[in-house]
């Protein structure tokens, strides 16, 4: 966690989304002790419900939720609402390859258990995060 | 048939008897008519004699015989006296007047008749005077009272015609001086009518069927008849063919019994034969031994499954007391706890020969020493058997071999046990994704907590109630993990011989419930376990009880999945007799002719691939072991199994506390 990139996320607004409340709190707690605002959602339709009212910079999502899951919000994001805001699938079992997850638009798939730094660093790694505008003019103008 | 017998015999008996009687008839009559001749003959001699006497007096009248009159009165006189039948004898003139009888006795009577008014008598005379011999008239009624005929004869005096001698016959005297006293039974009749009958004949028939002969004298026609009938009945009779009738009779009937008797001793040989051969068929194909012994002790028959099964052939066993060749001594002892006298061990036997009771008295497992040595579990069940009257003449024995069958046994009770794995293996299989996920969402948590004090760490951020909050957070969560593992825990192990442990049913159903409930959440499946305040300990195998109650939730799961309000609840309540735990589901419920089918090993109503239809009939079996009952409730709308638990001081199952 002693890396220098988590200030890249810092200001970022992400939806986190997990059926088990302890797991959802706990990722959130870990962005905002990075700077982020977070909100939580417990399943698809709930995230979905909040993307077409706020705007959201990255989503952390489960794939197994009652009521709407991860694959449901990302099918939903790309081919309803034609958002291309970067998601993070978060699973611990999957039928699908990590492949056909990307190839249907996961920005990345972590598997359970992870980290808190796993998580960070992916998050960072991802270009729609590291390469973002505000970034660069806070970068700038500190400059 | 011997009826058919007899009366054919007795039929031959009659037609024998019919011959007899015919051959003696026959006999008789030839008898008869051969007695009919000799009474012609008779009565042919004696009228000769009449007609010899005639002739002698016409001599003595040509000669002039009258004179001296006296000498001719006495001959007349003696002949009449001397010769039975003459009624008189007579002078009829040349013109028919009778003269002169020199009998004075009739004279009167007949004195001057003139015979040549009646033409039977003139034509009697004319003939007597054309051939100059003897005529004979034929019988008539007499003037003078009964019945008779009479012998003319042209006599001569000094060669002129000087009338006619007539010599008049009595019938009934003439016969009775030829026939005499007669024990004859015949009768002489004359143009038809009966003028003589002997005094046996006196009221008898005689019929055209008689044996007659026939005398025919000038005028005179008579014809004697005699009945052999009359000759039967008479000394002349034979017992013969009664006799004949009789013995055979009898000789048919006895031969009609005696065929009978046999018949039936053949019959009932051949049913004896048949029932014998029936039995030994099925003594010889028996899977079972079966030996007999008789009411000396020695074993009278053994059949081929007995020598398979003891070793033993039948020839060896048989005509000796061997039934404890092959029965264990020491088991014998031990049963009978009695010694052996002088070395036999008669006592078992005579046991069962003195028993009181018909039906089988003796039926335990037994230890059988083969004749290798070996020993085999057999079982030995032995029969009285009882003749007429009760007396006992012996018992069967049958000898079953239980090897096999324990063997069978055994292998079932392993097979079942493996199935039961199986099962149990499989629904921890269903289990596996969610009870990764299950471990996997507690992982990351404690992780997630470390990685936040370890933030803290690094930068000055540090807050103590946040790190506290976070050490917190992993320690409730290792807890949660250290749960899940029990249950897996409980739930995989071999809990078959563990101890009945007291325990907390509802601990139970919450540690159960917990390594389950990510699948129910991950689906939207609402599981609610709401445990009574209060309930009593239970003794049991916990990860028994686990395993039925993880069952119940997991077919409560798929029956939820296809509802629209989709939820599972768990009960646990104190009942009177016991605990009971209730699963319900929001499913479509079971059709109330399935009640009982459910319960029964491999009724699934999934598809293939997704079940083994083991789970309720495991779960029902580890119920029933445990003392209580598992079924399906019928008053509740949705689908509810309830589970009866007994209290702890009344659960005995069959398994009971092995340790």
């Amino acid at each position: 966690m002693r890396n220098q990139n988590f200030e890249l996320l810092q200001d970022l607004s992400i939806l986190v989304v997990d059926d088990e409340p302890e797991i959802r709190e706990i990722i959130a707690e870990a962005f905002e002790m990075l700077g982020c605002q977070t909100a939580l959602a417990a399943n698809g339709k709930e995230a979905i419900a909040y993307v077409m009212n706020n705007t959201v910079d990255l989503i952390v999502s489960d794939i197994r939720m009652p009521g709407g899951d991860g694959l449901f919000l990302l099918k939903y994001l790309r081919t309803v609402l034609f958002l291309k805001v970067p998601l993070i699938l978060v699973t611990g079992y999957t039928d699908l390859s990590v492949d056909q997850l990307k190839e249907m638009g996961a920005a990345a798939v972590i598997n359970k258990p992870f980290s808190a730094q796993r998580l960070i660093e992916v998050a960072c790694s991802l270009p729609e995060i590291c390469n973002r505008p505000r970034y660069k003019q806070a970068m700038k103008s500190e400059a | 048939m011997p009826l058919i017998v007899g009366t054919l015999l007795l039929l031959v008996t009659a037609a024998i008897t019919l011959t007899f009687v015919r051959r003696e008839r026959e006999h008789h009559v030839a008898a008869a008519k051969a007695q009919a001749a000799v009474t012609k003959k008779h009565i042919e001699v004696a009228l000769r004699h009449k007609i010899e006497v005639l002739e002698h007096l016409a001599e003595r009248w040509k000669i002039g015989g009258r004179i001296p009159i006296a000498l001719w009165t006495a001959e007349v006189d003696h002949v009449l006296e001397k010769m039975k039948g003459i009624r008189y004898l007579t002078w009829v003139d040349e013109a028919g007047i009778i003269r002169r009888v020199p009998s004075a006795a009739h004279f009167e009577k007949v004195k001057n008749f003139n015979t040549s008014s009646d033409p039977d008598r003139k034509r009697v005379f004319d003939r007597a005077r054309k051939t100059g011999a003897i005529a004979v008239s034929k019988v008539t009624e007499r003037i003078s009272g009964g019945r008779g005929f009479f012998i003319a004869k042209h006599v001569f005096q000094r060669g002129r015609p000087d009338g006619f001698l007539v010599l008049g016959i009595e019938t009934q005297d003439f016969f009775e001086e030829v026939l005499g006293g007669g024990d004859s039974v015949l009768q002489i009749s004359s143009d038809g009518k009966p003028i003589f009958r002997t005094r046996l004949a006196e009221d008898k028939v005689f019929d055209g069927q008689v044996p007659t002969a026939s005398i025919a004298i000038d005028d005179l026609r008579m014809q004697v008849s005699l009945t052999p009938d009359q000759i039967l009945s008479s000394n002349y009779s034979s017992l013969f063919p009664w006799t004949v009738f009789s013995a055979g009779s009898l000789l048919s009937v006895l031969v009609g019994l005696l065929l009978r008797s046999m018949y039936s001793v053949t019959q009932t040989y051949k049913l004896a034969s048949a029932t014998a051969n029936w039995k030994r068929a099925i003594v010889n194909g028996l899977d079972m031994g079966v030996f007999s012994v008789g009411p000396d002790g020695l074993v009278k028959s053994f059949n081929p499954a007995a020598e398979r099964i003891l070793g033993y052939s039948a020839d060896e066993v048989c005509g000796s007391d061997s039934i404890h060749l092959w029965l264990d001594k020491k088991e014998l002892v031990d049963f009978l706890a009695i010694p052996p006298l002088n070395g036999r061990y008669v006592s078992l036997i005579e046991g069962v020969l003195n028993s009181e009771q018909n039906n089988k008295i003796f039926d335990n497992r037994w230890i059988a020493v083969r004749k290798n040595g070996c020993r085999i579990n057999i079982r030995l069940t032995l029969h009285p058997v009882s003749v007429y009257g009760g007396f006992k003449s012996g018992f069967v024995g049958i000898v079953e071999d239980l090897s096999e069958k324990i063997q069978t046994e055994s292998k079932i009770e392993a097979q079942k046990a493996q199935m039961d794995a199986v099962a149990k293996m499989s629904v921890l299989g269903e289990m596996a994704a969610s009870i990764a996920h299950e471990i996997n969402n507690p992982l990351t948590i404690i992780r997630f907590n470390l990685d936040a004090l370890d933030f803290m760490f690094g930068y000055d951020g540090w807050d103590q109630v946040r790190a506290k909050k976070a050490i917190k957070g992993a320690q409730i969560t290792v807890d949660r993990v250290a749960q899940i593992i029990r249950g897996l825990k409980m739930f995989a192990r071999d809990s078959t011989h563990d101890p009945m442990i007291l325990s907390d049913p509802a601990e139970i159903v919450s540690d159960t419930v917990a390594f389950c409930a990510s699948k129910f959440r991950s689906t939207g499946v609402t599981l609610t376990f709401n445990p009574e305040a209060l309930i009593q300990p239970i003794l049991c195998r916990p990860s028994e009880i686990s395993q039925v109650i993880l069952n119940l939730l997991s077919n409560a799961y798929d029956a939820a999945l296809k509802s629209s309000d989709k939820w599972v609840r768990i009960e646990a309540k104190s009942a009177s007799a016991g605990v009971e735990v209730l699963v319900s589901d929001s499913g479509p419920g079971v059709p109330e002719d399935l009640h009982e089918k459910i319960m029964e090993p491999f009724f699934t109503t999934k598809g293939v691939g997704e079940g083994a239809g083991l789970g309720l009939s495991i779960s029902k079996r580890i119920v029933e072991t445990h003392g209580g009952t598992l079924q399906i409730s019928a008053q509740s709308p949705h689908t509810t199994f309830m589970i009866s638990l007994p209290l702890a001081s009344r659960t005995k199952g069959p398994r009971g506390q092995s340790a």
